[in-house]
């Protein structure tokens, strides 16, 4: 099972408008450095979403960071279960106004 | 001549599907996008396998789905995602071919005729295999020589699958299915024929051109030419805009319609946003269609004449208000209102210079109407409101315009 882990990416943006990430703050608030980064294009994520994808090695491994321009935020394929679907809850009718027909 | 391909890509229960992207667990319950209980929006616009399974339909009430399924999750829907990921599916179909038509948010066609890859059904598994990777959703593919039988196609197997209408299989694939199956064959067409024991495709081709044209006048022999296989239209360029046949909008309030004030408010509300979108297209309506639903969900839809071509609100609405109200019995619920403008043409083609005294009158009314059109692309679609909008905030506080999206173009309607 995966769940996504949202980070904090420190970014450097090229003249050519190119985006390298360089370092992510995971979220226990350790922090890895990339060492090199290869953009893939868009990629769904084994955890949950989309989005634009880099692979980057961190400490020797190269693993998928994406980005989504929706959110706007970045996140990593993390260890643990996904969040829990909600409850459902029961329906409440929504009440109608006295129902006064013209005329009577 | 040789043989088009053509390609129908469907994205299988899109708005759903887009929520258990975003949230995996929703797959392991039943699941519905729902409009807002609170706002009687309450009708199930996609579900997941699962509530399909509890028999849960799409365009039924949540009141009714909650019945039959109580353990139903409802997901109000998130346009701006599926809008993001309908333009993303399209932009990769793009890469194969410049003719690309959308059919609503979630269908495209496609033709791949002359193309480098012209391959149907390679492109069709190539195109499942890449919108799962690189989107995680899927789509299902019809592949055929018209938009008829490629439709079709993408509703046979679903999800993520591709089927393949060819010359050779055709007959024994397309004339067993049902004929209600044929796209434009809508509520009324299938009712007709099932009156004369036409319940197949097969059925409909054998009867006939003849005895359909004299069944149903020229459409009959569009319905022919779509059975047999035999219908060319074109799929249109993704460079140009498709373009505007009608512009209408629909609603379904917070609470039933029953008197006449109530059903006047919501009309020139509907009214406003369809002319300030015709204002934006350039176009002018020759004709307004009606359409009203009420809660036993009966439907009618009427349309009448304008007296002129028309953009404005304060001519179009007034002439829709009283078709509605010629079609309105009293004591009867209105669940859902629509007004549409149709049959248009570019404000170019009418003659605009008149000294005629009601002319200027509606040159100033047409001033006024775009001043408040860009009062409200300015500071939002509720900064300025007609009085008659105030009666009741709860069944008219929309901004229609910004709220709406783009639905397919009926091919019979207007
Ligand atoms: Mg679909």
């Amino acid at each position: 099972m995966s769940r996504p882990v949202f980070v904090s990416v420190l970014l450097e943006m090229s003249a050519s408008g190119a985006r390298h990430p360089l370092a992510i703050t995971w979220e226990d608030g350790s922090r890895y450095e990339i060492t090199r980064s290869l953009y893939v294009g868009r990629r769904a994520a084994r955890s949950a979403g989309s989005g634009e994808c880099w692979l980057c090695r961190i400490a020797g491994r190269d693993i998928p960071l994406y980005y989504s321009p929706l959110s706007g935020r970045w996140w990593m394929d993390g260890k643990g279960d996904p969040e829990p679907a909600p409850a459902a809850e029961p329906y409440k009718r929504v009440k109608d106004r006295d129902y006064k027909p013209a005329g009577q | 001549m040789k043989d088009r391909v053509i390609l129908h890509v469907d994205q299988n229960s899109f708005y759903a599907s887009v929520e258990m992207l975003r949230q995996p667990s929703l797959k392991t319950v039943p699941c519905a996008v729902a409009g807002d209980p609170a706002n009687r929006h309450g009708i199930v616009l996609a579900k997941n396998r699962l509530a399909k399974r509890a028999g849960i339909k799409t365009g039924e009430t949540i009141w009714q789905a909650k019945q039959k399924c109580p353990q139903l999750i409802l997901v109000p829907p998130d346009y701006r995602s599926y809008l993001h990921f309908s333009r993303l599916a399209r932009a990769l179909y793009c890469e194969y071919t410049d003719r690309v038509e959308p059919f609503g948010i979630d269908e495209c066609w496609m033709d791949l005729t002359g193309c480098p890859d012209h391959d149907g059904f390679a492109v069709a598994e190539q195109l499942r295999a890449r919108v799962k990777e690189e989107l995680g959703l899927t789509v299902s593919v019809g592949v055929s020589w018209n938009k008829i039988y490629a439709k079709l196609g993408s509703d046979l197997k679903k999800p993520d699958a591709t089927t393949v209408i060819s010359r050779d299989n055709y007959p024994c694939i397309v004339y067993s299915r049902p004929v209600e199956d044929l796209l434009y064959v809508g509520h009324a067409t299938y009712r007709k024929l099932r009156r004369v024991g036409i319940r197949t495709i097969g059925q409909l081709v054998a009867a006939g051109p003849h005895f359909l044209r004299t069944m149903f006048g020229i459409v009959g022999l569009s319905l022919y030419s779509f059975a047999a296989g035999l219908d060319t239209t074109p799929v249109a360029s993704s460079g140009r805009e498709i373009p505007v046949k009608s512009v209408g909008n629909s609603i379904t309030t917070r609470h039933d319609l029953y008197t006449e004030q109530d059903i006047k408010a919501v009309t020139y509300m509907l009214t406003e946003s369809v002319s300030s979108r015709l204002r934006d297209a350039g176009m002018a309506a020759r004709t307004v269609q009606v359409s009203l639903r009420d809660y036993q969900l009966y439907n009618i839809e009427r349309q009448a004449p304008l007296p002129l071509p028309s953009q404005l609100c304060s001519e179009i609405a007034p002439e829709a208000f009283k078709l509605i109200m010629a079609n309105f019995r009293q004591g009867q619920w209105i669940r859902s209102l629509g007004v549409r403008a149709c049959n248009l043409i570019p404000l170019s083609k009418l003659n605009q210079e008149s000294f005629l005294p009601q002319e200027k009158r509606r040159q100033a009314v047409w001033r006024l109407e775009n001043t408040i059109d860009s009062l409200r692309g300015r500071y939002g679609g509720l900064a300025v409101r007609r009085g008659i909008l105030l009666a009741d905030r709860s069944l008219t506080g929309h901004d229609i315009k910004n709220e709406n999206v783009i639905h397919p173009i009926g091919f019979f309607g207007p």
